[in-house]
């Protein structure tokens, strides 16, 4: 896929998972990459920037027998901004689907 | 590559570019060693996924140009600081040495030199005022004239004795002005620019 498309959408992916229920940044990781194919290394500053855009909030959990797990968890305005962002993307989508579908 | 490796030229990419927080980004990435790691993964194959150090940086820099100036300011201001002080204890035995002992004479000679000049000022004063008052109650034109010509002799010493010692005085203040400037410069490291 193009490098500068995944970009854009692997944050709204991040941001629609965490929207969902709580992850851990290995467990994200993980989920995205079976089916994405990227650098699972990026995930972090996208993880990184919301967390500092108070979109997400962090906490530690202690797992028994595993290393410590940092959580993210979406704040109100993470939601909020994560439902404008859907909106946007499907609205773009069905943009593209009249064009290419058009073509057909 | 090993976890180790990965890690340490994530840290020095990230200090290169200036990002904040990199402690807390390095412990991001052990996490995520820990557990893959804990998943069966070999460290070669993790590195090999997570990408290059360089890149990521590259990605943690675009996202925290925000933070980016602050904390560049806070940098070189502690640089500087610290610079400052090394300075200090560079410049302060030199500095010790070369004003001590010059810096007492110079006293010395400024003190003195002004209790002349008021000596001289107060001697000619009493002079003038004893002469006046003597002269007055003998009648006496000579004595009065004698008293009075030498009291004014002393004022003209005392005037001669002021310039001097205003001059010279000028002179040295600039002096030392100076050389506390000259240290300063030195210990803030503000050289002139060619």
């Amino acid at each position: 896929m193009n490098p500068q498309f995944k970009k854009g959408i692997l944050e709204l992916c991040v941001l629609t998972m965490i929207a969902k229920r709580d992850y851990y940044g290995y467990e994200l990781v993980e989920e995205i990459s079976k089916i994405l194919e990227i650098s699972e290394g990026t995930l972090y500053p996208i993880l990184r920037r919301l967390t500092d855009e108070s979109l997400f909030e962090t906490y530690l959990q202690e797992s028994s027998g595993g290393p410590p797990r940092k959580y993210y968890r979406i704040t109100k305005k993470g939601l909020e901004f994560q439902k404008q962002q859907l909106k946007e993307w499907s609205e773009f989508n069905k943009q593209i689907e009249q064009l290419i579908g058009r073509g057909k | 590559m090993t976890k180790i490796e990965f890690l340490k030229q994530l840290k020095v990419a990230l200090e290169q570019r200036g990002v904040n927080n990199s402690t807390d980004i390095l412990m991001d990435y052990e996490e995520h060693f820990a557990h893959a790691l804990q998943n069966g993964k070999s460290e070669d194959e993790i590195c090999t996924r997570l990408g290059s150090p360089q890149s990521l940086a590259m990605a943690f820099e675009t996202k925290s140009m925000l933070a980016k100036p602050q904390q560049n300011n806070l940098k070189l201001e502690w640089s500087l600081v610290i610079k400052a002080l090394g300075r200090l204890v560079v410049i302060a035995p030199f500095t010790l040495l070369v004003v001590l002992l010059p810096g007492i004479l110079l006293l010395t000679y400024l003190i003195t030199g002004w209790a002349l000049v008021g000596g001289t000022f107060v001697g000619s004063l009493i002079a003038f005022v004893v002469g006046l008052v003597s002269g007055l109650f003998t009648f006496s034109f000579w004595i009065l004239l004698s008293i009075v010509s030498s009291a004014l002799a002393g004022f003209g010493i005392t005037v001669a004795a002021f310039i001097f010692m205003y001059v010279t005085t000028k002179v040295l203040v600039q002096f030392v002005v100076d050389f506390i400037k000259w240290n300063l410069n030195f210990i803030l490291d503000k050289r002139k620019e060619a």
